[in-house]
C-alpha cells in the first residue's frame, strides 16, 4: 500500500506547490506596478477614444448609410436577446419582491409599484447595457481587432481617412440610441411579463394605477438618462480594444475578452457613481 | 380563407425550422454534458491541467468580482433605500438589502461577470484549438478530447463560480453596509440589527444553488460552443459570441425557474429550518 500513499503525496505536494507558485503572481510589488500602469493606460487611452469620438460626432462627412447599418446590427439583431432576458428579469423581480415585501410591509399591493420603480431606475438600463456589452461589444471588438490585424486600419490612413472618424463614429451614434430604444422596450416586455406572474392578484387596470402612483416622470427621465451614459461606455470600451489588439487569432481573443469585461466593469462603476450623485442631488433638492 | 392558409403555410416553416433547431441544440448540449460527466470518473486525471484551469479562471478573476461586487452592493443599498423610503420602512433596510443580495443579485452578478471573462476565454481558447486542428491532433495521438480538454475546464469553471460566488457576496454585503454608512449616513448598528430577522439559512441556501447551477450552465455551454466551432478564424468570433449570448439567457432562465420553485417552498422550507 505504500505506493498510494506515496503517489497521493507526491500529487498533493505538486498541487500545493504549483498552488503557492501560482499565487504568488501579482502579489509582487512588480506585479501590483504594472497592473497600476495598465490600468492608468487603459483609462487615460479610453478617455482619449471618448473624446476623439465626440469632437469627430458633428464633423461631416455624415455615414448615414454606415450609421443605419450599424443600428440594424445592434438594435434589431439584439431585441430577441434583449426581450427573452428582461422578460425573465421582470418576472423575477416580481417574485422577489413579492417574497421581501410579504415578510416587511405585509402587503403585495405595492408589488408592481416597486417593481416599476426598480426597473425603471435600475435594472432596465443597467442589465440592457450588460447584454449590450456581451452581445455587440465583442462583435465591434473582434471586427474592428481583426481589421488591424490586417492591416486595413493603416489602408485607411493611407487614403487620409481618420478611422476613428469611420469606424468609432458610427457605431458610437448606432449603440447610442439603440440603447435607449432597447432600454424602453426592455422596461416594456419586463412590465408585461411582471403584469402576467402576479395575474390571480391584480387586473391590468389596477396593475398600472399602482404602477402609476410610484412611477413618475422623473423615473422615465431616469431611465433614459442612464441609458445614454451606459450606452457610450460599450462602443468606447470594445473599440478601444480593438485598436490595441494583439497579432493574430490570439490577439483577437483576449482584445474580445478584456473588451467585454471591461465594459461590464464599467457599467457597474458607472452606475454607482450615477446613483450617488443622483442621491445628494435629490438630498439638495429637497432641503 | 386561403389567403389565411397560404400565410399560415408561408410562416410555418421558418416556425419549425426554428424550433427544431433550438430542440436540436438543447439535445446536443445535454449528450455534450453526458458525456463530460461520464468521463469525469474516468483515469486518467488531468489534475495538473485542471489547476492550471483553475488559476485562469479563479485567480484571475478575483479582482474583477471584488471591485464589481462592492459597487453593486452599494447599488442596490441605494435603490432598497429610495423604493423602502416610499413606506416609510427604512428600518428593514438592512434585512432587505442582505437577503436580496444573497438570493438574487450577488450569484446573478458574478455568473455574468463570469460569462464575459471565462465563458469568452474558454470559448476562444477550444475553438481555436478546433479550428486549427489541434483537437484531430490530441485524438490522433490515442487521447480523448473531452477527457484531456473538457473535463479540467468543466470542474474548474464549475468549482470556481461556487467559490467567486462566495467572495463576491461577502463583498457586496461589505459593500451594502459600508455605502449605507457613508453614503446613506445609515448606523450600521441600525443596519445589521433586522439582519437576522429578515435573512434566513434558507436565503443563502437558494443563492449557493444558483450558484452551482449557474457554474454547470456556463461549463456546458463554453465548452460546447468551442468544441462545436467548424470553419475558420471568423467562426471563432461567432463561437464567442454565441457562447455570450446563450450563457446570459441561460442564467436568466436558470434564475427564473429557481425563483419561481422558491416562491412556492419557502413558507414550508423557513418552517423546517427555524
Amino acid at each position: 500500500m505504500s505506493w498510494v500513499e506515496n503517489k497521493t503525496l507526491r500529487l498533493i505536494g505538486r498541487t500545493l506547490s504549483q498552488i503557492l507558485y501560482l499565487a504568488r503572481l501579482g502579489i509582487t510589488v512588480e506585479g501590483i506596478g504594472s497592473n497600476l500602469f495598465r490600468f492608468l493606460e487603459v483609462t487615460g487611452g479610453g478617455m482619449v477614444l471618448l473624446i476623439q469620438t465626440l469632437w469627430l460626432v458633428p464633423r461631416p462627412p455624415y455615414r448615414l448609410r454606415e450609421i443605419l447599418r450599424q443600428a440594424l446590427t445592434v438594435g434589431w439583431q439584439s431585441l430577441p436577446l434583449i426581450v427573452v432576458v428582461l422578460g425573465f428579469l421582470g418576472m423575477i423581480t416580481v417574485l422577489e419582491l413579492n417574497f421581501q415585501l410579504s415578510r416587511v410591509i405585509h402587503n403585495l399591493e405595492y408589488v408592481p409599484g416597486v417593481a416599476g420603480i426598480l426597473m425603471f431606475r435600475e435594472f432596465g438600463p443597467t442589465v440592457v447595457a450588460a447584454m449590450l456589452a456581451a452581445k455587440v461589444g465583442a462583435g465591434f471588438t473582434a471586427e474592428i481587432s481583426s481589421m488591424k490585424n490586417t492591416e486595413q486600419i493603416d489602408a485607411l490612413e493611407m487614403l487620409s481617412v481618420n478611422p476613428v472618424h469611420y469606424l468609432v463614429v458610427p457605431r458610437f451614434i448606432a449603440t447610442l440610441a439603440m440603447q435607449v430604444a432597447l432600454s424602453v422596450i426592455g422596461v416594456a416586455v419586463a412590465f408585461v411579463t411582471g403584469f402576467l406572474i402576479s395575474q390571480p392578484r391584480f387586473n391590468f387596470q389596477s396593475y398600472l394605477t399602482t404602477m402609476g402612483h410610484f412611477v413618475g416622470v422623473e423615473d422615465f427621465l431616469n431611465l433614459i438618462a442612464k441609458a445614454l451614459l451606459l450606452g457610450a461606455v460599450v462602443p468606447i470600451a470594445a473599440c478601444y480594444y480593438g485598436f490595441r489588439a494583439g497579432a493574430g487569432a490570439k490577439g483577437v481573443g483576449e482584445a474580445t475578452t478584456r473588451g467585454v469585461v471591461t465594459s461590464i466593469l464599467v457599467i457597474i462603476l458607472l452606475d454607482f457613481t450615477i446613483n450617488v450623485v443622483a442621491d445628494k442631488i435629490l438630498e439638495v433638492v429637497i432641503q | 380563407m386561403t389567403v389565411l392558409t397560404r400565410q399560415v403555410q408561408r410562416i410555418r416553416g421558418p416556425i419549425e425550422i426554428g424550433v427544431m433547431a433550438f430542440l436540436r441544440e438543447i439535445g446536443a448540449m445535454a449528450m455534450f454534458l453526458a458525456a463530460t460527466v461520464r468521463h469525469i470518473f474516468k483515469a486518467p486525471f488531468e489534475v495538473q491541467e485542471m489547476i492550471l484551469q483553475m488559476y485562469q479562471v479563479g485567480v484571475r478573476s478575483v479582482p474583477i468580482v471584488l471591485i464589481s461586487g462592492f459597487f453593486v452592493g452599494g447599488v442596490v443599498v441605494i435603490q432598497f433605500n429610495y423604493a423602502l423610503s416610499l413606506f416609510g420602512a427604512e428600518v428593514y433596510l438592512g434585512g432587505i438589502t442582505t437577503s436580496g443580495l444573497l438570493r438574487e443579485v450577488g450569484p446573478v452578478l458574478v455568473a455574468i461577470m463570469i460569462v464575459g471573462r471565462v465563458g469568452a476565454y474558454i470559448t476562444a481558447e477550444l475553438a481555436t484549438m478546433k479550428v486549427t486542428e489541434q483537437v484531430d491532433a490530441i485524438r490522433c495521438l490515442g487521447v480523448n478530447p473531452v477527457q484531456f480538454l473538457v473535463v479540467p475546464r468543466f470542474l474548474a469553471v464549475s468549482a470556481m463560480i461556487f467559490m467567486l460566488t462566495i467572495l463576491g457576496l461577502l463583498v457586496a454585503l461589505l459593500g451594502g453596509a459600508l455605502v449605507g454608512n457613508l453614503i446613506l449616513d445609515i448606523n450600521l448598528s441600525f443596519y445589521f440589527a433586522n439582519i437576522r430577522k429578515l435573512t434566513a439559512a434558507w436565503a443563502l441556501f437558494t443563492g449557493m444553488l444558483k450558484s452551482i447551477l449557474f457554474g454547470i450552465l456556463l461549463a456546458t455551454i463554453a465548452c460546447y460552443q468551442g468544441m462545436k466551432t467548424e470553419g475558420g478564424a471568423e467562426a471563432v468570433g461567432q463561437a464567442v459570441n454565441r457562447c455570450l449570448v446563450h450563457c446570459s439567457i441561460a442564467v436568466f432562465l436558470a434564475d427564473y425557474i429557481i425563483a419561481s420553485l422558491a416562491a412556492l417552498t419557502y413558507g414550508l422550507a423557513e418552517e423546517i429550518i427555524f
